[in-house]
């Protein structure tokens, strides 16, 4: 390979692509969904009949968090109105969610009257995290094995509120949805927790405004941890690809390759006895490395 | 070999694999929910064919071959994707969001050269520079011979040069001889 080889090649590499999260539960939920089918045999896609389960913010969230089914809190009587302010500006509903305790049927019923087929959903989360916005459109323009080119589209938009904006994912604050729009989608929003409530929309450990943000904490063994985790006022608790369930107390010498905030000064911590090969990018929530 | 040595195998392939394999689909698809949708296929062609997943490292070259050959597919059915994938596909759409647009830098030039290239030329250019696959592993994912391989690596790299030539990039600024190669290839 001579110099000019050297060049094309490092160009190359430097327009490769983001490789993505790397390993995270949700694909180690991906590795049990798989295997539960029996090898040789064609497996069976037994997804299509699992039971609808609520998606969560973040690369880690997901397995890390008892996903539970939204709790329905009271029947609401209140008038639709109370819980979501909805606007229509030009061609498109401007949405706004008014009161965040509202019974979600409340939120259904205000969107299925202008014809929207979207399912809301208030979930408690830290108060760094209240306000999150995810939008989880029915379609998107799929064009496979082409290269990545720019972003991909969607009919549902946010907007973002005024202001710098660190968090994963997004500063949205309002929706805009087009008038008409016939797709079905999910939104999830998050508010923030009652005291001592479990977090259903748990933030990365290391999110902004969380207590480990812009700590290196990836690969750190649990007994580096712990004295920080101490220190911030955070109470652990562990789990394993190993173990898979969560315990008050891991070795010290394994090492650490996530965690979220499962409630207001804890956290779920997953940890393994090897290091993490790719940790995720430390500046993926501490964009200024400070 | 029992049920739960085959589990275990797997395991041992898909946590070794899973990161290069997402990376390997991420950066051939367009929308994260064909990357969710690839990634799942390809290993659940890994778990179905278990016994022809070679050991060691030859595994993740393996695993590239059958992900190359879903991409190429492309999609069959909607109905085909889960719940599961779907979510998958929703965090790495998010994951994409994070990440920032691409084109915060002044390598657009060679991302439009890139991209002119047919696409034998950039996947052999790809493994080489994305996966960091020597010749020979990218004829074992290709499945030619290491000399056919070879002489695809080396004459994508002289068609990218004229590309990058073509549209005016400053080759030289990154070595001395690059001039030379462009004037070699016309």
């Amino acid at each position: 390979m001579n110099d000019v080889d050297r060049i094309i090649d490092r160009l190359v590499a430097d327009i490769a692509p983001d490789p993505g999260p790397g390993m995270t539960p949700l694909a180690r939920e991906l590795f049990e969904e798989i295997t539960r089918a029996a090898a040789p045999a064609p497996p069976r896609r037994r997804w299509a009949v699992m039971p609808r389960r609520r998606w969560i913010a973040g690369p880690v969230a997901a397995a890390l968090t008892t996903v539970a089914a939204v709790a329905v809190i009271g029947v609401g009587s209140a008038p639709a109105s109370a819980a979501l302010d909805i606007k229509r500006d030009g061609d498109h509903y401007i949405i706004t969610v008014r009161d965040l305790f509202a019974n979600p049927d409340v939120y259904q019923a205000e969107l299925r009257a202008r014809g929207l087929d979207i399912d809301l959903t208030v979930l408690p989360t830290s108060a760094s995290n209240a306000r999150t916005l995810i939008v989880i459109n029915g379609v998107r323009p799929r064009e496979p094995g082409r290269p990545v080119s720019g972003d991909v589209k969607t009919p549902i938009t946010t907007i973002d509120e005024p202001g710098p904006c660190e968090r994963f994912g997004g500063c949205a604050a309002t929706l805009k949805v087009p008038v008409g729009y016939k797709e079905k989608a999910e939104i999830v929003l998050g508010r923030e927790a009652r005291p001592g409530e479990e977090y259903m929309m748990p933030p990365g450990i290391d999110a902004p405004g969380e207590p480990l943000h812009c700590v290196h904490y990836a690969n750190m063994t649990v007994a580096e941890l712990m004295p920080i985790l101490r220190e911030r006022g955070v109470e652990p608790q562990f789990t394993s690809y190993a173990t898979k369930r969560f315990e008050s107390t891991a070795p010290g010498g394994w090492y650490v390759y996530d965690g979220v905030m499962s409630a207001a000064g804890k956290a779920r911590i997953l940890v393994n006895p090897v290091p993490n090969p790719k940790p995720r990018p430390f500046d993926a929530f501490c964009k200024n490395g400070s | 070999m029992g049920p739960p040595d085959l589990k275990r195998r797997f395991e041992e392939i898909y946590t070794a694999h899973y990161a290069e394999i997402l990376a390997y689909v991420r950066r051939r698809t367009a929308s994260s929910d064909d990357a969710a949708d690839a990634l799942a296929e390809t290993f659940t062609t890994a778990w179905r064919r278990l016994d022809d997943v070679p050991d060691g490292a030859r595994a993740r070259l393996w695993l590239y071959g059958v992900a190359r050959r879903v991409l190429a597919n492309g999609r069959r059915a909607e109905s085909r994707r889960g719940e599961l994938v779907e979510r998958l596909g929703a965090q790495l759409a998010l994951w994409t969001e994070g990440t920032g647009p691409v084109g915060a830098d002044d390598l657009d030039g060679v991302r439009v050269a890139f991209g002119r290239l047919k696409p034998d030329d950039m996947e052999v250019l790809s493994l080489a520079s994305w996966e960091g696959l020597s010749s020979e592993e990218i004829a074992t994912v290709l499945g030619c011979s290491r000399g056919a391989a070879r002489l695809r690596l080396h004459r994508a790299r002289k068609r990218l040069a004229g590309e990058l030539s073509a549209a005016g990039f400053d080759l030289a600024r990154y070595g001395s001889r690059a001039i030379t190669l462009t004037k070699e290839k016309a």
